[in-house]
């Protein structure tokens, strides 16, 4: 199956060497992104947004869990 | 950093729009997911559709999508909008008359939608079904929200968007460019257009559209959703505010180039189809980093999976999105496309992500929103355990009773002999294959709705035992800083990134190096990433500054989806233009197209007749697409069963394109001449009587409708506008070459005793599939070389 799509094209090598490159670099901007950036308290505060706002917490449970 | 001077503002958060959005879910919901169980109990049991025109599977089925998409999970999306926006910016929405406007503006296109699919009021294009009149509508409530959304963003009082208001961002910017590029149509009447695409153009564009609503409707603002309130729940931050970047580039950059991988193995040129191959593969990356981002932000937490149902629904939710998205590059494989496409695989790909991911993140959201917008408790813990259990074995059976079937048809299908041959060469024998595996998603599928009953009556008792509740508090105000748009978009990383992304697309312009704009243009997400975080300023780095600036953050997410959307659509519109014809024959009139025909093959790009243009109304009004392809893939197994592969000439003509996307019967694309009329016409009043065992419709009510053809007429100047090559004769004797044309139809007719009248829609049914596949047929006695016919 493999050779009847790509037998007969030379161009074909490309998006595929464009794949491992891709599957690569991503790899890369990971590790850059999460080893290479300093800690930023910034982000953090940016992280914790969605607890900091006016809804506090209202119990979900009620009274027919037992 | 936020930059505060000594006023205060008082904020009341508008939530009534988001009661009233919540309620409209859980309606729309139980709506979209009941008319999921129609259908799918007409195709275990063809009686369901109950010999009613309007309550036929292929009018059906594109009401069902529509629910479960836009009404369903869009009043969900707008839902979770408007209340996770409002605190993530700690501002009231910006006016009440637009949330309102677009509240009842949009449950309004849903009741339009309701009352015109079932009427075969359609344009004939998956997920974008619905008529001219209600897509202006879609659109200028669109605009209603997206002017709500970003005036909102003016007035905050948070000076930095959290991650969840970008995808938010990306999704109304790309929605509106998907919608109005894909409904661009030239309308006929008050309740009919004409596509302004043909053939591979129009397949392009709308699946171009077709898998961006998937990936811009139906998971960027779900991610959103998932990005605010899965923290929400587990009383967490997101694992990951790092990932969260990475995640949302990419996968905006990423997903507007993978709509081809709908049309993998077709006559689409091979360059579009490799492009979303790939692209597709890209996918895997990014979902699974959100995936994963998502997941771990239940470190700590994961203690509550045992009590809280919320928590159960989104870590459920987010399971499926991770398999979805496996699943979903994987089937963009050709070789794995080959097998599953057309299939029942598909249909359980689809439903994996929208009964799992889409319908869990809004069971989830629902309980735990709804009691806080009403002040009180859930009424009750249990009965959303239960609809957790239901619901998650109803999906269960759902997608893999679709597996099993799906795969056993593509082996069906391609099976050979020993001789080369076709082992099942009879369709309807796959198809009864099927039929367990239908009752048995049947069966899911009524599980997951009652799963969704059971929420509907739990939220409703939680919404009686509550009362409405109104959140206000004093903060400070926000005092605009930082750069100012245009230092932004003309800053390094922007001016680096653009200069790469507009020299590799004039490489792959060039023809030369097609592969290796490939390889360049992911470079630039990897030099953009590496610059944005490279380029501080201040102590603020440069992705830091941008989400101080809503505009220039729109307007890069707008860059980022025209960029694959450009590449991909503008060459095809071009060169369809350009398509070189063989065996080039001028029109010179449909009505002596036919005597003319040096081979009928010859001809096969000549125009529709009047009669055939009629019949092809009423195709696509009936929705037979749904069910039926008209593109034969290069294998040997289907040019052995349909004839040879579909070509692009073929389908110059046809606007909508027809190309379909499921085959719950056979591919159509040459089934002209394969049988003669009165065949047709016996299959379209009882199937069962021609293919014993089909689980098709009766079609009886087109033996008594009729065609009008001053209608025809009318829209062929239309289509003559838009570029078919009607002479002024073609047009003028429109009507006469009709009738002539349904007279030796139905003369045929006759001869099998069969009586019917030559403006039946029956009749310019059998033209248009007697054609399809074909060259001219003869349309005017005048015309008729009975020499011909006989050769024929």
């Amino acid at each position: 199956m493999y050779k009847e799509f790509y037998a007969h094209s030379d161009l074909m090598i490309w998006p595929l060497v464009g794949l491992a490159i891709f599957v690569l670099s991503f790899i890369g901007v990971l590790a850059y992104v999460f080893f290479g950036l300093r800690k930023s308290r910034e982000m953090d505060r940016m992280a914790s947004l969605p607890l900091d706002d006016d809804t506090g917490v209202i119990p979900t449970g009620d009274d027919d869990r037992e | 950093m936020q930059s505060t001077n000594a006023m205060t503002k008082h904020v009341v958060y508008n939530d009534e729009v988001v009661r009233a959005f919540s309620i409209a879910t859980i309606v729309w919901s139980v709506v979209g997911l009941l008319l999921g169980v129609i259908v799918a109990a007409q195709l275990s049991f063809w009686q369901a559709n109950l010999d009613t025109s309007w309550l036929s599977f292929g009018r059906l089925r594109p009401l069902h999508t529509n629910a479960a998409i836009f009404a369903f999970v869009g009043n969900m999306m707008f839902a979770g909008i408007y209340y996770s926006t409002q605190r993530l910016l700690k501002a009231r929405l910006a006016s009440d008359t637009l949330s309102w406007i677009h509240f009842w503006g949009y449950q309004l296109i849903i009741v339009a939608a309701a009352i015109t699919l079932p009427a075969g009021l359609t344009q004939g294009k998956e997920y974008a079904e619905l008529i001219w009149p209600i897509d202006l509508a879609v659109v200028v409530v669109w605009v209603v929200f997206a002017v709500n959304f970003f005036w909102t963003l003016g007035i905050r009082n948070e000076r930095n968007l959290y991650v969840a208001i970008w995808f938010y961002i990306a999704t109304i910017v790309t929605i509106a460019v998907l919608y109005i590029v894909n409904n661009l149509a030239v309308p006929t009447g008050l309740l009919h257009s004409y596509s302004l695409y043909f053939g591979v153009q129009d397949a392009l564009v709308q699946w171009w559209y077709g898998h961006n609503a998937v990936a811009f409707f139906l998971t960027t603002p779900i991610l959103g959703i998932m990005y605010y309130f899965l923290p929400k729940a587990a009383e967490r931050p997101v694992y990951s505010y790092r990932l969260s970047i990475v995640h949302f580039w990419t996968l905006v950059f990423i997903y507007i180039w993978a709509g081809p991988h709908h049309l993998l193995n077709t006559s689409l040129p091979e360059w579009a189809q490799t492009l979303g191959m790939v692209f597709s593969l890209m996918l895997w990356a990014p979902s699974w980093g959100g995936m994963l981002n998502g997941l771990f932000t239940l470190r700590g937490a994961w203690d509550k999976l045992r009590t809280d149902p919320v928590i159960k629904f989104y870590v459920v939710a987010v399971t499926f999105y991770g398999m979805s998205t496996f699943e979903g590059p994987l089937l963009s494989i050709k070789s794995v496309n080959a097998l599953g496409h057309y299939t029942d695989w598909i249909i359980g790909h689809v439903h994996g992500g929208t009964l799992g991911w889409n319908g869990f993140m809004a069971a989830g959201m629902l309980y735990w929103l709804v009691p806080r917008l009403w002040g009180t408790k859930l009424a009750s813990i249990k009965l959303a355990d239960a609809h957790f259990w239901i619901g998650t074995f109803g999906i269960l059976l759902y997608v893999v009773s679709m597996w099993i079937s799906g795969v056993s048809q593509g082996l069906f299908w391609q099976a050979l002999d020993g001789e080369g041959f076709l082992k099942y060469p009879d369709f309807i024998v796959g198809l009864e294959g099927s039929k367990i595996m239908y009752h048995t998603r049947l069966f899911g599928g009524i599980l997951y709705l009652a799963g969704f009953l059971l929420m509907a009556v739990n939220l409703t008792q939680t919404i009686r035992a509550g009362k409405a509740a109104k959140v206000e508090f004093d903060t400070p105000a926000l005092v605009p800083s930082g750069p100012g748009f245009f230092q932004l978009l003309f800053s390094p990383p922007v001016v680096l990134s653009a200069v790469v992304i507009l020299g590799s697309i004039a490489l792959g312009m060039a023809g030369v190096l097609t592969g290796i704009v490939v390889l360049v243009l992911l470079e630039v997400i990897v030099v953009a990433m590496v610059l944005a975080y490279g380029a501080r300023k201040k102590g603020m780095n440069w992705h830091d500054m941008l989400e101080g600036h809503p505009l220039a953050f729109s307007v890069l997410v707008l860059v980022a989806i025209l960029i694959g959307g450009m590449v991909e659509l503008i060459p095809t519109v071009i060169v369809n233009r350009n398509i070189p014809v063989q065996n080039a024959v001028e029109h010179t009139g449909v009505a002596n197209a036919f005597a003319n025909a040096p081979d009928e093959y010859d001809y096969v790009q000549q125009p529709y007749s009047p009669l055939e243009v009629s019949g092809r109304d009423i195709f696509v009004r009936e929705g037979c697409y749904t069910c039926h392809s008209q593109q034969i893939r290069p294998f040997r197994d289907e040019t052995l069963r349909y004839g040879e592969p579909s070509t692009l000439l073929e389908s110059r003509y046809d606007t909508p394109f027809q190309w379909g996307s499921k085959r719950t019967g056979p591919d159509l694309a040459r089934v002209g001449g394969k049988y003669p009329n009165s065949w047709h016409y016996l299959h379209m009043r009882n199937p069962r009587d021609t293919s014993p065992g089909s689980n098709m419709p009766n079609y009886a009510h087109m033996i008594d409708g009729t065609v009008d053809f001053t209608v025809t007429e009318a829209r062929m100047r239309i289509l003559r506008k838009l570029g078919v090559p009607y002479t002024d004769e073609d047009i003028e004797r429109a009507i006469d070459l009709a009738t002539s044309q349904g007279r030796l139809i139905a003369d045929d007719l006759a001869t099998a005793e069969i009586d019917v009248t030559p403006d039946a829609e029956i009749v310019a049914l059998i033209a248009y599939l007697q054609r399809l596949g074909r060259g001219p047929q003869p349309v005017a006695p005048e015309a008729l070389d009975l020499t011909k016919v006989e050769g024929k």
